[in-house]
């Protein structure tokens, strides 16, 4: 159902504005008329906003999100101290925050940097390692060698140059080759190694230079250090780094476990003061005095009017009023259904938010859902598996959602023990091998078309339902062409009953002609509320009906799978195998409904039933209230 | 289509699109940007701390004590890097292929900013603002500015394994070997644009067709720049002729050598409307225009096809837009310039 | 001979529908998908639109059925 809301107008005093606002942020009923929109808040709550902003910076730098780990206590101490911040409470909050963030993001810069040079060292040592025989071999030899990134077809010139250039200058020991090795970068650059005598090395440097080869350079601070020696020390930091980066790692999660709450801490209590500046902000004022105003819903009325009178007498001026017809599309929608059927609210949280006078389905899907759903499992067994599940998951108060979808299993599990009664099915036939359990109705998988003929009149009730309500939405809403066109429809499928009727013969031929003046009178309708679209509305309303069959085609799958399961143990006996592939299969099917049995029949309500009246264009009811805890995950 | 989802090879242009086109809502509009134009600096960084540059900017607010102006640079920058940076890892097969040659410009953005610094041989303490989104990550960049000279700098660019590293070494190698600016940006874009089109090779179709007409235009305005150079007398004829890029969309090489005005130059091509109405518009102001064209151009692609890479390109242009815009528009508030002013420096869509 | 014709007719009856019905499920699916990604609200709506195509192949189901019922 949709709460009744009351329009409040509060007048206050300027100088008790803090306290009141503070008051109704703890009330937490209070839908405001304008939301402060925080992009347009005033400068005043600028340096808050920044502060604010700086500690969820850190809280996200840390990784931290363990919301529900803030001391509630701590949480009331700390709010008490920031109720009325001055300069010397924000300057220090501002300090302590910067110099928290200086060795934040020192710790994490040193990170940054150790990873960035043990992959530019362990790069240069791939490099090395291939070259590292003809490095020492050529050493021993009293050789000095040098690494240049060359062009590959250029490497045989190269080095015959420099072969000519070394004979030429030294005839009589130039007779010897010039060693030179060479291998391709993981990048596709040719980079070659070439041995010369410390005398000749001169002669190497000035032909490479020349022909615009580079040197080959060892990273960073190992740069200038011969190849053999550099070898050794980079291993070394290999080995080193991934220590240092630990340390830094096993630093930075203490100081998580022992800041985060703190600072998460903080971060709350500054979000609910730029909250509450904001809404005073937004409060008319006229002198002395200040206005608020907002919605309510109409059962915390009394409440309300207790605790302002309770904190602040005479001083706070009160008044209600019921909202007019030309506001309704302006008043918040807030729902209370009967707690049993309160999960099933979470359906409409997957549509547009429903307009103030419109209608609220809750009811109706936690009837008809858990029905659909049950009718096309119709099994015992899988119905107790359901039910224990469905248990399990509503003991999870601290998830709402996980503990509201346990509701709904629940439901969908008691339908499915009734329907598997009705056609006598526990995992299949097993109850019927075992139990002798006969069918209370029919057995699905022997007859199909009773069980078609029932879902489709099932559909026929569930969408007739759908149009009548449809009707009274723009009865309410003053929607001439939906009424019309939603009671058109309603003629058009009385029409197709009495012909249907007709045609069996259970009334006189006498009758026919009610049947098409049904049929004239809902195309006029039709026609008049929604024009040529309104009568492929009509066809679409038999699709819709047709559709249904889908409760049975899913129910005669589910019972054959199972059956199917059933006869591997016909076939292997009672052996390990035979019994865990009926187990396989039997999974299989259990998967197979809960999630088909569920889908099809949201899809029923969404399509078939909510389709035909549910109209959004409403506001969420956002109470201006302090949020718990787990909430600010959403952030 | 039915064979080929079948058949592996996967693309998700409807998903891919469907998200992004979410998004598009999220950019800033003529209005917003007039509103934040009229505000001081601590109120532009307290609008952007409340929308979706809120998380760059708290981490700027965390990383190191910045002024105002650098702090909202750096969020600006960050945000318009992670969106599309995520944008390209929604995408799979085709579009992710396509979205990396999109968002190449991010490489030839930095490698150019490297080529520049080398050339001026400058000294800057601090880092640039990285484009983030491009295919060579920013710490190799920062690594990159940090090298002692240009051989270091091509030690690097040669040590790395991908392709456009490669081709910054060229770049820089034609640096180092005495070449023009000009000349070694040449080398580079040329180096950079036949790397991407191996990629585009892959995919001969409508969508690939784009990208390369996106990529042809690109090289228009590059060409575009030089013959205003010439025709402004700024560079020498014969020079300048080597300085062209062959590839262009609708200003074939023959066409830019031969012409002497602008009316040649540009008549029924795609840039026709940038031809002046009168003789007195500076020439210097013509590839400024080309430029806002084409991301007019590039935004206006996001209807075209809402399963194709369209959306992408109008994702991505919009994106950079906004960052240049609120850019532009920091600036103009830092000095004190009027709303008008400023909003006249922007590329406003729409 | 006609028992087995009449099994075909039958499977193709429901066969070629849910082809059809899957291909276009797999087209709205991933745009769909897409969407509540960034939209959660639209949830509903997408559940719609993916539901629309899947009429084919219940009409099928019914078509498979008969023809079996009444010629096999």
């Amino acid at each position: 159902m949709i709460r009744d809301m009351v329009f409040l107008k509060l007048w206050g005093l300027v100088n008790e504005r803090s306290m009141i606002v503070e008051s109704l942020h703890d009330l937490g009923v209070l839908h405001l008329q304008d939301e402060p929109g925080e992009a347009l808040s005033p400068e005043s709550a600028g340096e808050l906003k920044i502060l604010r902003g700086k500690a969820l910076g850190l809280l996200e730098a840390l990784g931290w999100d363990e919301w529900n780990t803030i001391p509630k206590k701590n949480l009331e101490e700390k709010r008490a101290i920031l109720s009325e911040p001055d300069e010397t409470i924000i300057e220090g909050i501002r300090e302590s925050l910067d110099a928290f963030s200086m060795r934040l993001t020192e710790q994490v810069a040193l990170k940054s940097e150790l990873e960035g040079r043990i992959s530019s060292v362990r790069s240069a040592l791939r490099t090395l390692y291939h070259f590292q025989n003809f490095i020492t071999e050529n050493s021993t030899k009293g050789m000095d060698v040098t690494l240049w990134w060359v062009q590959r077809v250029s490497v045989p010139d190269l080095v015959s140059r420099i072969q000519k250039q070394i004979s030429e200058k030294d005839p009589l020991g130039g007779d010897s080759k010039t060693p030179y090795h060479s291998s391709v970068s993981p990048g596709g650059e040719t980079i070659v190694a070439i041995a010369a005598h410390p005398d000749h090395v001169r002669i190497v440097m000035e032909i490479m230079s020349a022909s615009d080869c580079l040197p080959w350079l060892l990273p960073g601070e190992y740069e200038g250090v011969p190849y053999r020696q550099g070898i050794p020390l980079m291993e070394q930091a290999v080995g080193d780094f991934p220590r240092r980066i630990g340390e830094i790692d096993a630093t930075l999660k203490r100081t998580k476990l022992e800041w985060g709450p703190k600072i998460g801490a903080l971060f709350v209590l500054l979000d609910e003061k730029v909250e509450e500046i904001l809404v005073e902000t937004a409060s008319e004022t006229r002198g002395e005095i200040f206005r608020l105003e907002g919605w309510v819903p109409l059962d915390e009325k009394e409440r309300v009017t207790d605790f302002i009178k309770s904190r602040f007498g005479d001083r706070v001026l009160v008044k209600w009023r019921d909202p007019s017809p030309e506001e309704w599309a302006n008043v918040p929608t807030s729902l209370k259904n009967p707690p049993y059927f309160r999960p099933f609210e979470l359906f409409l949280k997957l549509m547009p938010v429903l307009g103030y006078k419109g209608l609220d389905p809750t009811i109706l899907i936690g009837i008809f859902f858990p029905f659909f759903g049950g009718c096309m499992i119709g099994d015992i067994g899988y119905g107790i598996i359901i039910a224990l599940l469905g248990s399990w998951l509503k003991k999870m108060k601290h998830r709402p959602l996980v503990s509201d979808i346990g509701s709904i299993l629940l439901f969908v599990a008691a339908w499915s023990i009734f329907w598997g009664a009705a056609y006598g099915e526990v995992f299949g036939d097993i109850g019927h091998r075992l139990l002798h359990l006969e069918p209370l109705w029919l057995e699905r998988s022997q007859v199909v078309i009773p069980v078609m003929i029932f879902t489709v009149s099932l559909g026929f009730a569930h969408v007739l339902l759908g149009y009548l309500m449809g009707f009274v939405q723009g009865i309410r809403a003053k929607h001439r062409h939906l009424w019309l066109e939603r009671l058109g429809n309603i003629f058009v499928l009385g029409a197709l009953l009495s012909a249907m009727i007709l045609v069996k013969g259970w009334l006189p031929g006498k009758f026919f002609s009610i049947a098409v003046s049904f049929l004239i009178l809902g195309l006029a309708l039709l026609l008049a509320g929604g024009g040529m679209g309104g009568l492929v509305e009509a066809f679409g309303s038999v699709g819709n009906i047709l559709s249904y069959v889908r409760i049975a085609a899913i129910g005669l799958s589910s019972a054959i799978l199972a059956m199917v399961a059933n006869s591997f143990v016909d076939s292997m006996g009672v052996t390990f195998i035979g019994i865990f592939m009926a187990l396989t299969i039997h999974l299989l099917n259990f998967v197979l409904a809960v999630a088909g049995s569920s889908l099809h029949s949201a899809r029923l309500q969404y399509v078939e039933f909510l389709g035909k009246f549910h109209s959004g264009g409403g506001t969420q009811y956002k109470p201006f209230s302090r949020r718990k805890p787990e909430l600010w995950k959403k952030r | 289509m039915f064979l080929k989802d079948s058949t592996g090879f996967p693309e998700n242009y409807g998903y891919l699109n469907a998200r992004l086109r979410a998004h598009f809502s999220d950019f800033l509009g003529r209005e917003d940007y007039r509103r934040i134009a009229s505000r001081s600096l601590e109120g532009i960084e307290l609008f952007l701390l409340e929308t979706r540059y809120g998380k760059s900017f708290r981490k700027s607010l965390v990383e190191q004590p910045l002024s105002t102006h650098r702090r909202i640079e750096m969020a600006l920058s960050d945000t318009a890097s992670d969106s599309l940076n995520h944008a390209r890892q929604m995408a799979m097969g085709e579009p992710e292929d396509l979205m990396r040659v999109l968002l190449a410009r991010a490489d030839l953005h930095n490698g150019r900013l490297l080529l520049r610094y080398f050339f001026t041989g400058a000294v800057y303490e601090g880092n640039p603002v990285w484009h983030g989104y491009g295919s060579l990550p920013v710490p190799f960049f920062r690594q990159l500015w940090k090298s002692h000279s240009l051989s270091h700098a091509i030690d690097k660019c040669l040590s790395s394994e991908h392709p456009l590293s490669s081709a910054l070494a060229a770049g820089c190698s034609h640096l180092r070997k005495g070449s023009t600016l000009p000349a070694s940006e040449r080398v580079f874009l040329s180096e950079v644009l036949s790397s991407l089109e191996e990629i585009l090779n892959r995919h001969r179709n409508k969508n690939g067709n784009l990208v390369r007409e996106l990529l042809g235009r690109s090289i228009d305005i590059w060409n575009m720049n030089i013959w205003s150079r010439v025709a402004a007398d700024t560079i020498d004829r014969e020079k300048a002729f080597g300085l062209f890029i062959e590839g262009g969309f609708s200003l074939p090489l023959e066409r830019l050598r031969g012409s002497n005005n602008v009316s040649q130059l540009l008549g029924a091509t795609v840039w026709e409307s940038l031809i002046p109405k009168d003789s007195g518009s500076p020439l210097v102001m013509m590839p400024g225009k080309a430029g806002r064209l084409f991301w007019l151009w590039q935004i206006s692609q996001r209807r075209k096809d809402p399963l194709g890479i369209e959306v992408s390109i109008a994702f991505i242009a919009h994106q950079l837009v906004e960052w240049q815009n609120l850019n532009a528009l920091v600036v103009g508030v830092d000095m004190g310039l009027e709303v008008g002013s400023i909003m006249g420096k922007m590329v406003l869509p729409g | 001979m006609e028992k087995a014709l009449i099994a075909l007719a039958a499977a193709l009856a429901v066969g070629i529908p849910a082809i059809a019905t899957a291909y276009a499920q797999a087209r709205i699916g991933s745009v769909g998908a897409g969407t509540i990604a960034e939209k959660p609200e639209t949830g509903g709506i997408i559940i719609i639109l993916e539901a629309i195509p899947e009429t084919m192949v219940i009409l099928g189901f019914v078509v498979a059925v008969m023809l079996i019922l009444q010629f096999a």
